[in-house]
């Protein structure tokens, strides 16, 4: 008892030395540190296990630990009584605030702070693919890191981002919001680019725990520029995306060329379809024909690796029951599907009259076809899978149409070839997507001679791999078929005042492709939701904003306020509804609306280039296309030169040369283009553009309706009807602006279109006759006069418009409007910041092709189409500042009076007459304006 | 029945439909298959038909005429053998027969008529063969034909000399092994199809004959025919035939038509498009085909003399 006591004693004085020591310890260390090592003097932050001390190796039965975070930082000893008496109690710190400590792969330590960003792979292991972002990645950086540094004249970063505008090339990869990692290092002669991404999951909002996953797509993409000599520069690119699951082997097969994932080969397939069809139906003849058919099966047996070929003879006990054919038509020795009509061939892996290899046997499936015409081929198989079950087997036309099953592309017949003279035999491999790849080169020269040009050459690989979960393990090759289609532009222009002269020619095949598929966590695929599972390297982006135009896995969308060239001060909001708010939908366009319609003129007035003759203006085109800077499926060029004989005048001449190339349709088109702009200082502006036209256009470029507004929904499709198949065009716009009268403006717009067919008999694509004749005549006056007095200001304006539209397709109606609008405001101030305005409008609109005496006299009964609006408005203004921001409040009325003119019967007489409603608007507003 | 027009303002209607039948029919079905069903594009390749007829006992009346449709003109006929139920056979070679002079009888068959696209073949009746008993009569045609194009189909009808009825179209199937085998019939349309591999022309065999013509109304070597074989197109090709003098100058298009694969003679007497005969000397004549997938030319010389 004694020699325990004592043994107590030696080592309770032993613990308050050590205490102390510690204690000494802890003022030495300042605060940054307080968390290292001290080893024989030193402090150490590197990661080395647990130490011993020493002195605490005391043989007692009490038990004690050497104290830890509440001595040192707080003093508080486990064993100790606590009072708070005389000493305040202290809480505890928020050591998340402080931050983690952080090593590399080597053990260095590398800093305290807070993990933001971390993309992972591991093999060999489920959920090895890991991505985290920290709330902080966005709360603090605005989801965007960039790490530099720079040398000399090289300089190098690193950016992580949600939405990074990237571009390599116009063909491989251009996307307003790319979301992934992209490190560019640049030097005087060289740049370099390498994109990283883990597309199928690059996981855009904060996460409290890594998203990891089995199945994931990924990535690698780069491109680097090297100038040669003073004016050329040679570029070369890369781009890769590939499914991996991280539960094979990291060298295992061929990286680039992917996998398939979990769920895509986890059940076999036991049932192919072969759809083959017409690929220009809207002709209805010479569709495909089919000679003869036969597939190879290679099946293997998996204990012993040996594998067996076998045919369509070996493979069924019944040529007649299996494959089962649908659909089509025999003739003359082959069977046709011409138009609408399908061939299918179903192959049944369960079908009784199968006696070929167990489906979990087969690894290879290749359909032996020989074909011509103008066919397209299509796969279907049960293990295709989209947003709803797959049908069973067999297929027929009335099930593709009912089931609008998946369906992937195999092959296009190039041309369009009814004559047979293109047969062809098809080895076509089945596969489902594992890889997209684009390899590519350009070559650019700035003022070489006066030239400068751009070359760009692509080619993209498509891969392939037969679903059946055996083949995906890490200890056997794998086996993958692939598929390529290649693009390539080339641009040439030059300058030698007062000549120039650019041309450009251009090649894409129709199965190039920028989209691959991703997959999703459990390895599947849904082909038939693009929204959800594809990726595009290039984005359909018309308007040129941040926001891509379609939806797309992982990103913001779809942008439906797509106002391509309508929104040239950039606001995001159509230049024809400047006053539609994201707060408050304006559903009346500015060319429309009461007052703003004196400024704004109708669409139809805009003028330019329309060299695919689908009456539509180029650059004002929205469509559903990747934005390539040429269309896939077309080959061609388009040359023009001029001269610039006068300042201010351009004449240019010109060619252009399409061809589809999986139809063989055509666009030639030449043209002769003028155009004047001339400034007569204290005078007016004129402008004049004239543009003729011959083009032999039979390409459709279907494109999308832009509509001004802010919330609307899916812009409508407009089908091409290919109004100029053989066809003189003429476009003339003038515009004359005269100023020279001080605070007189005068403006005047006159468009002329006119299309002439130089064939009789050419149809719209939905078989319409084509008229003769048709146009587009519109003629806009306008004038306004500002008076002032004192203070007050009055502006009188009065706006005329007539247009007259003759149609493409004969027997339609032609239009005659005649649109005037007679206005003035009156704008005076009251008190200092405040001002009062008043505006009165009379609008009529005058429809001109009616007779109108004749349906009177006739008793045909209806509107006709003549309107009278009076629109009279007040509103008060008041602007102050009010914490920081100049406030704008605005109250006011509307009142409009709307007179629509109708025949109709009353007390017995059939007469017009026009019965006027009366609307209001009242309204109080307020602006937090940030203007100065 | 599936109308369609490409006026718009064109309306559906049908004024009347009618078909012309023969009951009872010939036959319950008529199989047939050719064989080889793979040739080599252009060469003279034999052939072997062989027909087999099921019959309904007091029901059919069975028949005693066939005609076999084919690509061209056949070159020869040979070896004919019917095959009786009661397992003798009947049989005429026709090989090495000139078949200038038709018909050509035999003991058994004759060779009733030679068409460019079809030949006709009269059997003893046939009025008794039932399939899947043993009992079965088996018609075997041999003959040397020419195919052009890859699913050349040889259509094969039957009739019944006499009766003035319409004939009846035989399916293709396993003739053949129903014939050495008695099994069941399986159809397959493949059967009475000839695959041949594609050429890299479109024009084959082409020749003028004879190579020199004397155009002076005597009777011998007046025109000279020009032959030639459209290969692989199912429907018609723009094919020009055209002669020209040495210096390059057109002196007669011969000929300006759209034609599908086939086997085609035109002739040349010698005159230009004025009606003219040309000078003596060398011409050129050539042919070109031109199709939607590409287009072929073959040219050879002609001389003309007097």
């Amino acid at each position: 008892m004694h020699r325990r006591g004592r043994a107590g004693l030696v080592t309770t004085l032993q613990l308050v030395a050590i205490l102390a020591s510690m204690s000494g310890a802890v003022d030495a260390q300042g605060y940054d540190d307080r968390l290292g090592q001290r080893r024989e003097g030193a402090i150490s932050f590197e990661p080395k296990g647990p130490g011993v001390f020493f002195d605490a190796l005391d043989p007692t039965v009490k038990r004690w630990f050497v104290p830890q975070e509440l001595y040192n930082d707080y003093g508080f000893k486990t064993w100790q009584y606590s009072n708070y008496a005389r000493e305040p109690y202290q809480r505890y710190v928020n050591t998340n605030l402080e931050g983690e400590h952080f090593y590399d792969m080597y053990g260095s330590h590398i800093s305290r702070g807070w993990l933001i960003y971390d993309w992972r792979q591991e093999a060999l292991t489920p959920l090895g693919s890991s991505v985290f972002q920290d709330s902080r990645y966005q709360g603090w950086f605005n989801q965007v890191l960039i790490a530099s540094d720079a040398k000399g004249g090289t300089n190098y970063s690193i950016t992580v981002g949600d939405q990074i505008r990237t571009t390599l090339t116009p063909l491989t990869f251009s996307k307003p919001a790319y979301n992934g990692i992209q490190l560019d290092a640049s030097t005087d002669k060289y740049q370099g680019t390498l994109l990283l991404s883990r597309v199928s999951g690059p996981v855009r909002s904060a996460i409290s725990a890594p998203d990891t996953r089995t199945n994931a797509t990924n990535m690698v993409g780069g491109r680097a520029l090297a100038q040669v000599g003073d004016f050329v520069t040679v570029g070369a690119t890369y781009l890769n995306t590939h499914t991996t699951r991280t539960t094979l082997g990291s060298f295992e097969g061929n990286p680039v060329q992917g996998t398939l994932g979990d769920g895509q080969a986890r059940v076999p397939v036991t049932a192919i379809a072969l759809i083959l069809s017409d690929d220009s139906p809207e002709d209805g003849e010479g569709g495909a024909a089919l000679f003869a058919h036969d597939i190879a099966i290679v099946h293997e047996d998996f204990q012993t690796g040996i594998r067996h070929r076998l045919t369509l003879a070996d493979l069924t006990n019944d040529p007649t029951r299996w494959p089962i054919i649908e659909g089509g038509f025999q003739e003359g020795g082959f069977l046709a599907a011409n138009g609408s009509q399908r061939i299918i061939i179903n192959y049944d892996f369960t079908d009784p009259s199968y006696v070929g290899p167990d489906p979990t046997e087969i690894v290879d499936v290749t359909f032996d076809l020989v074909v011509a015409n103008d066919y397209r081929i299509d796969v279907w198989s049960d293990r295709q899978t989209g947003q709803s079950a797959p049908p069973a087997a067999p297929l027929t036309g009335e099930i593709l149409d009912e089931r609008n099953p998946a369906l992937l592309e195999l092959a296009r017949a190039p041309a369009n070839v009814k004559d047979g003279s293109n047969r062809r035999r098809l080895l076509l491999d089945y596969g489902l997507p594992t890889a997209n790849q684009i390899i590519g080169f350009t070559v650019e020269g700035t003022d070489i001679l006066g030239f400068d040009f751009y070359g760009e050459y692509d080619i993209n690989h498509r891969f392939n791999q037969y679903p059946n979960l055996a083949l995906f393990t890490d200890d056997r090759p794998f086996e993958v078929s692939s598929e390529s289609a290649d693009a390539w532009m080339m641009n040439l222009s030059w300058q030698g005042y007062p000549w120039f002269f650019f041309g450009e020619a251009f090649s894409m095949d129709h199965d190039y492709s920028t989209s691959p598929y991703l997959v999703n966590s459990a390895g599947d695929v849904n082909y038939d939701q693009p929204a959800q599972f594809l990726y595009e390297f290039v984005e359909d982006n018309d308007d040129q904003d941040r926001l891509p135009d379609w939806q797309r896995a992982n990103q913001s969308g779809p942008d439906f306020a797509v106002f391509p060239g309508w929104d040239e001060n950039n606001d995001f909001v159509s230049d024809f509804n400047q006053n539609d708010t994201r707060s408050i939908s304006n559903r009346i366009p500015d060319y429309q609306e009461a007052f703003l319609r004196y400024d704004v003129d109708r669409p139809e007035f805009l003028y330019g280039i329309d060299l695919n003759n689908n009456d539509w203006i180029d650059r004002f085109e929205n469509d559903d296309e990747p934005d390539y800077p040429y269309k896939r499926d077309h080959q061609g060029y388009n040359v023009y030169g001029g001269v610039r004989p006068l300042p201010g005048v351009r004449l240019s001449f010109g060619q252009t040369r399409e061809q589809l190339q999986s139809s063989g349709r055509k666009n030639h088109t030449s043209y002769a283009m003028a155009m004047v702009d001339q400034d007569y200082a204290g005078f007016g502006r004129l402008r004049a553009f004239h543009m003729l036209k011959l083009a032999k256009d039979r390409i459709p470029d279907d494109r999308r309706e832009a509509q001004p507004f802010l919330d609307s929904g899916p812009p409508a499709l407009v089908v091409d009807i290919l109004p100029a198949q053989d066809t003189w065009i003429n476009s003339l716009y003038l515009g004359f602006d005269y100023n020279a009268v001080p605070n007189l403006n005068v403006r005047n717009k006159l468009k002329l279109d006119f299309y002439v067919q130089r064939q009789d008999d050419l149809r719209t694509v939905d078989r319409r006759l084509l008229d003769d004749r048709a146009s587009f005549f519109g003629l806009i006056n306008k004038v306004d006069y500002t008076i002032h007095l004192e203070r007050m200001s009055i502006v009188p304006r009065f706006k005329s418009q007539f247009l007259r539209r003759a149609p493409f397709v004969k027997g339609l109606d032609d239009t005659r409007e005649w649109d005037g609008l007679l206005s003035a405001i009156v704008r005076f101030p009251v008190l200092n910041r405040s001002a009062v305005e008043i505006g009165a409008e009379l609008h009529r609109l005058a429809e001109l092709n009616l007779d109108e005496d004749q349906h009177v006299e006739d008793s045909i009964l209806g509107p006709t189409g003549d309107r009278t609006e009076t629109t009279l408005a007040l509103q008060w203004t008041t602007s102050s500042d009010y914490l920081g921001y100049k406030l704008l409040i605005q109250t006011g009325f509307r009142l409009s009076r709307t007179a629509d003119e109708e025949i109709r019967i009353r007390d017995l007489n059939v007469s017009k007459r026009s019965d006027a409603s009366t609307g209001t608007t009242t309204f109080i507003t307020v602006y937090a304006g940030v203007d100065q | 029945m599936e109308y369609t027009s490409e006026d718009l303002f064109s309306a559906k209607g049908l004024g009347s439909l009618s078909f012309d039948y023969t009951s009872p029919a010939l036959a319950a079905r008529i199989i047939a298959e050719i064989t080889p069903r793979h040739a080599q594009m252009g060469a003279l390749t034999d052939f072997s038909l062989i027909i087999v007829p099921e019959l309904r006992t007091d029901v059919d009346r069975g028949f005693n005429f066939v005609t076999i449709a084919t690509p061209v003109r056949i070159e020869s006929v040979g070896r004919l053998l019917l095959n009786l139920p009661d397992g003798s056979s009947i049989e005429d070679d026709f090989s090495g027969v000139d078949l200038a002079n038709l018909p050509v009888v035999g003991t058994n068959f004759t060779i009733a008529a030679i068409a460019d696209d079809q030949f006709q073949i009269e059997i003893p009746v046939i009025g008794s063969s039932r399939l899947g008993t043993g009992e079965v009569t088996a018609l075997e045609i041999n003959f040397s034909c020419v195919v052009l194009r890859t699913g050349t189909e040889f259509v094969v009808e039957a009739q019944l000399q006499g009766a003035g009825e319409v004939a009846q179209r035989a399916v293709a199937g396993n003739a053949r092994i129903i014939r050495e085998a008695g099994l069941t019939a399986v159809q397959n349309p493949s059967s009475l199809a000839v695959q041949v591999e594609r050429r890299s022309s479109l024009l084959i065999n082409v020749h003028a004959d004879p190579s020199v013509v004397t155009p002076n109304d005597d009777g011998i070597n007046d025109t000279a025919t020009i032959r030639f074989d459209v290969t692989d197109l199912t429907s018609g090709g723009d094919v020009m035939v055209r002669i020209y003098d040495l210096s390059g100058r057109l002196v007669r298009i011969v000929d300006d038509n759209t034609y599908a694969s086939g086997r085609y003679a035109r002739v040349w007497d010698g005159k230009n498009e004025r009606g003219e005969l040309a000078s003596p000397g060398l011409y050129i004549y050539t042919i070109d085909v031109d199709a939607d997938a590409g287009a072929a030319a073959k040219s050879g010389t002609i001389a003309v003399a007097y």
